[in-house]
């Protein structure tokens, strides 16, 4: 006499299916990056390249120059604090470095909260801006910024300095 | 030799006598940038004229043409008429390929003076005004980058390959000589003597940055430098003897 195994197919085909719903083990790929979040933090000057742009836009010879071990601009140390996603302040121990930025203190800003282009440092007395070359991340803690030297009479770019900064 | 430090010396506006009284915007031009002049023509006999005309003339040291507002000098044209800048001083624009009908790679530098529309008074001549190159020429001293601020790293280059005297050629250079001058022409503090690095087989390189170490006086300005390369050579008797390259000049450029 063949007995029936119908219950326990469907029971297997069952616990299968309640398995297979049970929810996936990958973690959220979460909120967008917060990139004025990551550039808060402590920053230290890892390389310095100078570029001739006016030799580079003629296609002349001799464009750029690793400025790094010429000075000891690896004693350069930028902080910046943030309350959350704002921006807040920001100090520079310059050490025995050239001082890229002169400021000693005061409040930075971002022209763009979301997608930062333009990083404003300002002191009482002066203020100074530099382009971000790409934003760090939690796998990349680089902070790359620029600084154009523009011709004051007819704003030509002249030159410009990149600077990469690692996190401390 | 002047050909070979021309990419140098084109930043070196005040190197030759006369040169004080004119002045340039932008101040470092090319051959296809549109620049104004500037001239002050006080102590010459064009000083109390009521208009003056510009007579213009390119590459004054051969291979050079009339710009093409010098159509008669005793009826100068209504093109080559300036413009009243101030008591005595006269602006002009041009681009020196339409002026002078010559290309870039032609055009090296300029001259001009300032004239009466009759021709029957002048100023001396002002020249040569150099025009940054569009094409690169290779130089013994060369200056990274080309045209830097009081500010900037400055790196001074020595191309022992370029050297044009024999001590130049012989020697094993060690340091470069730096002199700042302010812009009324004086020396700023004491000249800077750095290590050279080499950089290429035959090329060697200083760095320093202006500002950081040269401290002009009160209401005065760095307006320029001056650098040369030190080296030794082994004189008759086998003993090192200090020689030094010849000196190049450089203005600063203001920039943001």
């Amino acid at each position: 006499m063949k007995t029936s195994n119908k219950p326990g197919f469907f029971i297997a085909t069952a616990m299968v299916l309640l398995y297979a719903c049970q929810p996936e083990q990958y973690k959220s790929v979460g909120l967008p990056n917060d990139n004025v979040s990551m550039l808060a933090g402590t920053w230290k000057l890892n390389k310095v390249i100078q570029t001739d742009e006016d030799s580079k836009r003629k296609g002349f010879p001799y464009q750029q120059l690793d400025l790094t071990t010429l000075f000891p601009y690896r004693d350069f140390v930028l902080k910046l604090d943030a309350n959350g996603s704002a921006p807040s302040t920001f100090s520079t121990t310059p050490g025995n470095s050239p001082r890229i930025i002169r400021l000693a203190s005061g409040n930075w800003l971002v022209d763009d909260p979301a997608y930062p282009k333009v990083l404003t440092l300002a002191s009482a007395t002066d203020t100074a801006r530099v382009t971000l070359g790409a934003y760090p991340t939690g796998i990349t803690p680089v902070l790359k910024i620029t600084r154009e030297r523009r011709d004051s009479a007819s704003n030509r770019l002249i030159m410009s300095y990149s600077y990469e900064f690692t996190k401390q | 030799m002047k050909q070979i430090c021309s990419l140098v010396l084109c930043l070196v506006a005040f190197a030759f006598a006369g040169h004080a009284q004119v002045t340039f915007s932008p101040p470092v031009f090319t051959a296809e940038d549109e620049v104004t002049l500037t001239v002050d023509v006080t102590g010459t006999p064009m000083a109390g004229q009521p208009e003056a005309y510009i007579w213009m003339f390119s590459n004054v040291s051969g291979g050079g043409k009339d710009g093409f507002t010098n159509t008669s000098w005793t009826n100068s044209p209504a093109t080559a008429k300036m413009t009243p800048a101030g008591t005595n001083k006269w602006s002009f624009k041009f681009t020196g390929t339409t002026m002078f009908s010559q290309t870039p790679a032609e055009l090296k530098d300029f001259g001009f003076l300032v004239k009466a529309k009759d021709g029957s008074k002048q100023s001396p001549d002002y020249k040569p005004f150099a025009f940054d190159p569009l094409i690169f020429a290779p130089a013994k001293l060369r200056v990274f980058p080309a045209k830097v601020d009081r500010d900037d790293v400055v790196t001074v280059n020595f191309d022992q390959a370029l050297a044009t005297t024999v001590e130049e050629q012989r020697m094993a250079p060690v340091s470069a000589t730096i002199a700042l001058l302010d812009n009324t022409g004086a020396e700023v503090g004491t000249p800077l003597t750095i290590a050279t690095r080499k950089i290429e087989n035959t090329v060697w390189a200083a760095s320093f940055i202006p500002s950081a170490q040269f401290t002009p006086g009160a209401g005065r300005r760095l307006a320029r430098f001056k650098f040369k390369f030190n080296g030794t050579v082994r004189d008759t008797n086998g003993a090192n003897t200090t020689v030094s390259s010849s000196e190049a000049q450089v203005e600063f450029v203001t920039l943001k």
